[in-house]
């Protein structure tokens, strides 16, 4: 072994570490004698450090980047790259993509009974009130019918990994999910900057996403239309992650288009405004929340959408994804459910783990919440982005009597939920080798069928300790190689 | 069917790049000329040619070259400035990105990145030529990534649609400067700098040489004017450029039934015309009036291609 071997001082503690250590029952990716690692621990490390500057600067001149807007202008950001990458074992792999796929499937049943004859509410498996008053329920889809039952054609599903190596989901995202352009530019960014990284590593393709993609599009374009015209609806240059709308468009071969480029006639029929008139458009891939996606239907103030097109999906004349209401099968409280979802339509056993959840509207988890405060994350289910969670091992002895308060007044708005450190990967730091928590989303298509892109966007905390991947807070991102 | 929205930009595009490159070659020749004369006089007249007295004098700034050429190069809130027309460029393609060459998208990302550089360095009158030659190089790689790169579509088309009818105004501009600095009360006796200034024209319109080939002797001064208004072989000349724009229109109309339409084509024509037909002396006034007509038909075809183009029905 060298001296200036890359991996001598690397150690990940009780931490579950992605390359090293051995899952319980599971296979791991070699540990040190993945031929990645012994491949890596010849290298020199401001050699590294330097190579990955070169590759971020060409990262930043490809316009690979989030925009942030300001008085002072346009300001393009790339998400930080780790150049070491994440493997994922082809045994681990297969079981990964059953269970993402068995779970989409039931979120796309479950969003056809919600929006249809609602059994599993009259059954009682889930509760009438959570699906009904949630805020992302869409009363104008009851009785619609989508080509395929496809409700969520692209679905998110985010995965941690816990101390022993098991994947558990941590979330569901039926909306619009991001990130996959990250997933493909960083495979493009390995080949092209660390080729000799790559050389001779059977690694599953992740290049063929964008025709997959458009496969579904057109599986569930509205009936009898054989070729249809699709279009990728974005809010503008001005959103952050106007580089995936491009992106996908370019992969796609599709027009990426605005609100205003589109309109509705009096037949419910869509068109785009070209050079030579009007164009008929059959299938739209939004960015675009629901509320601002048909002013004439929503929010009456959205500069953003198209008005008319709920009226046009109604007349079956346009096909729409994701589907309009699909937000209420990614709900905080839904997801606590979603065992029993999966057992209830697919009459199987969930394949991925919930992270373990107690729900605060059943007494016996109540009961459980409330005498174990101090060691469980408490999040209330009507917020996202993080707001009004407790993490209790951090929470001062006030925020734990608050919390307890609330909880107890209003227990159905409270999910709870251990606390779980996340796994880590091989990250490269000025320091040397060091772990760094990671997670992962693989990304799912649904038409006729279910398909599962390999790997998905490892986002990786660049901060020692800390377990926060978002890119808002110094979180980056790896690429994800699934072994053959 | 490409998108109205998307025409306007590939054809702004065009524009704005053009319009960095054009005024990179004005502040040469005025700062090459300026040189000699050792007076910030010189400078007075880029501000006439784009009517751009007053929003200069707003700025409070005295007028010595220094303070007009950073005017031109580096004041992003001068909407006639190279910094502008080069954020606005990137701004359009950024629209553009999923339908142009990610070559042509790195390009444009590197060449701003250069410029926004050029903004916080507050360079001296010293370096004026070699930042202007810089800035000029940039355009000519742009120009050749786009060539080297970009799918030949209807984006191809608008963008060198707009190019081209930006080219034809701006070479109209760089002539006329000189109208502004030394012919403004004389229409008979031509200037004492005439035939140096014409030199300096040519070398920086790239048809120095080409003319001398052309008129090796006797060549005046209207000829240099001739030259690069009308000569069809110059690549900046006006004519050059007008058929140029006539030509993306056809390729418009042939590949892609993007018929320009009674408009369109009239304005095309109306400059064309214009174009073939330009007054016996092409010297001072007569010139400026010829030159002033032009533009009208710029604008006039601009116009028309607004209309038939770029707004949208429905």
């Amino acid at each position: 072994m060298p001296a200036k071997d890359l991996f001598k001082d690397y150690d990940a503690g009780r931490d579950f570490c992605e390359t090293t250590s051995k899952s319980v029952g599971g296979k791991s990716v070699g540990g040190r004698n993945n031929p990645l690692t012994k491949r890596l621990s010849r290298y020199n490390l401001r050699t590294l450090n330097q190579r990955n500057k070169a590759a971020e600067r060409e990262l930043k001149n490809l316009g690979i980047t989030f925009t942030v807007y300001s008085d002072a202008g346009a300001i393009d950001r790339i998400l930080p790259f780790d150049p070491l990458p994440r493997q994922i074992s082809a045994a681990d792999w297969k079981s990964l993509e059953a269970g993402c796929k068995q779970r989409v499937a039931a979120l796309n049943a479950f969003l056809g009974d919600v929006y249809g004859k609602q059994k599993i509410l009259k059954d009682g498996v889930v509760p009438r009130d959570l699906v009904l008053q949630n805020k992302h329920f869409r009363e104008e889809m009851m009785g619609v019918k989508l080509p395929q039952g496809t409700y969520t054609h692209i679905a998110g599903v985010d995965l941690i990994r816990d101390e022993n190596g098991a994947f558990l989901v941590l979330e569901d995202n039926c909306r619009s999910p991001s990130g996959v352009s990250y997933v493909i530019e960083n495979r493009h960014l390995m080949m092209r900057s660390f080729p000799d990284l790559m050389e001779g590593v059977k690694i599953q393709a992740v290049s063929d996403y964008g025709k997959r993609l458009r496969g579904k599009l057109i599986e569930t374009a509205p009936p009898r239309v054989q070729n249809p015209n699709i279009v990728l609806l974005t809010p503008g240059v001005f959103n952050s992650a106007y580089f995936e709308h491009v992106f996908l468009a370019r992969e796609m071969g599709v027009a990426l288009v605005e609100g205003r480029d589109l309109f509705v006639d009096d037949d419910d029929r869509v068109f785009m405004k070209t050079i030579s008139g009007l164009e008929r458009v059959h299938t739209i891939y939004r960015r675009i929340d629901d509320d601002f996606l048909d002013p004439e239907a929503f929010r009456k103030d959205s500069m953003l959408g198209v008005p008319g097109l709920l009226r046009s999906l109604k007349a079956g004349k346009v096909s729409i994804a994701n589907a309009i209401g699909a937000g209420v099968a990614d709900d905080k409280a839904v997801y606590a459910y979603m065992p029993r979802i999966i057992e209830y339509y697919l009459g199987e056993e969930a394949i991925l783990d919930n992270v373990k959840t107690y729900i605060c509207r059943e007494a016996d988890d109540l009961a459980y919440v409330l005498d174990n405060l101090k060691d469980l994350v408490v999040k209330p289910v009507s917020e996202s982005g993080g707001y009004g969670i407790v993490v209790g091992p951090k929470a001062s002895k006030a925020e734990l009597s608050a919390i307890r308060k609330a909880v107890k007044k209003d227990p159905k708005n409270y999910i709870a939920q251990p606390m779980i450190n996340l796994s880590v990967c091989p990250t490269l730091t000025p320091k040397g080798v060091k772990p760094r928590h990671v997670d992962l989303r693989p990304f799912v298509l649904t038409g006729a069928d279910i398909w599962v892109l390999p790997g998905g966007l490892t986002r990786v905390a660049m901060r020692e300790g800390s377990i926060i991947v978002n890119s808002s807070q110094g979180g980056g991102s790896k690429d994800t190689w699934v072994m053959r | 069917m490409l998108l109205a929205r998307f025409a306007e930009n590939a054809f702004w595009l065009g524009r704005y790049m053009e319009r960095v490159e054009s005024l990179s070659r004005l502040l040469w020749v005025t700062e090459a000329f300026a040189a000699d004369q050792e007076s910030d006089e010189a400078w007075a007249p880029i501000l006439s040619v784009f009517a751009d007295h007053e929003s200069f004098s707003d700025r409070g700034k005295s007028m010595t070259a220094l303070n007009v050429a950073r005017f031109y190069l580096t004041d992003k809130a001068n909407p006639n400035s190279a910094a502008f027309a080069a954020f606005m460029a990137k701004e359009n393609a950024r629209i553009l990105r999923h339908l142009i060459s990610t070559e042509a998208w790195r390009e444009i990302s590197v060449f701003n990145d250069d410029l926004i550089t050029l903004q916080k360095r507050r360079f001296a009158l010293s370096k004026l030529s070699d930042i202007c030659l810089q800035l000029r190089d940039g355009c000519y790689r742009h120009r050749g990534v786009m060539e080297s790169t970009c799918f030949r579509d209807e984006v191809w088309r608008f963008n060198q649609l707009g190019a081209a009818l930006e080219r034809a105004d701006q070479t109209t501009r760089l002539i006329d400067i000189k109208y502004f600095r030394f012919d403004r009360d004389d229409d008979d006796a031509a200037a004492p700098p005439d035939v140096a200034w014409w030199n300096t024209l040519l070398r920086s319109a790239a048809g120095y040489h080409a003319f001398q080939r052309r008129h090796s002797f006797n060549a005046d001064a209207a000829d240099a004017a001739r030259f690069i208004l009308g000569d069809p072989h110059l690549p900046l000349s006006v004519a050059n450029a007008a058929s140029t724009a006539v030509y993306q229109l056809e390729r418009l109309e042939r590949d892609f039934d993007a018929k320009p339409g009674p408009g369109v084509n009239a304005a095309a024509q109306a400059l064309k015309a214009r174009l073939e037909s330009p007054p016996k002396r092409l010297a001072g006034r007569t010139l400026h009036r010829y030159i002033d007509a032009i533009q009208q038909e710029i604008i006039g075809l601009a116009n028309a291609l607004n209309e038939r183009y770029f707004a949208p029905v429905g």
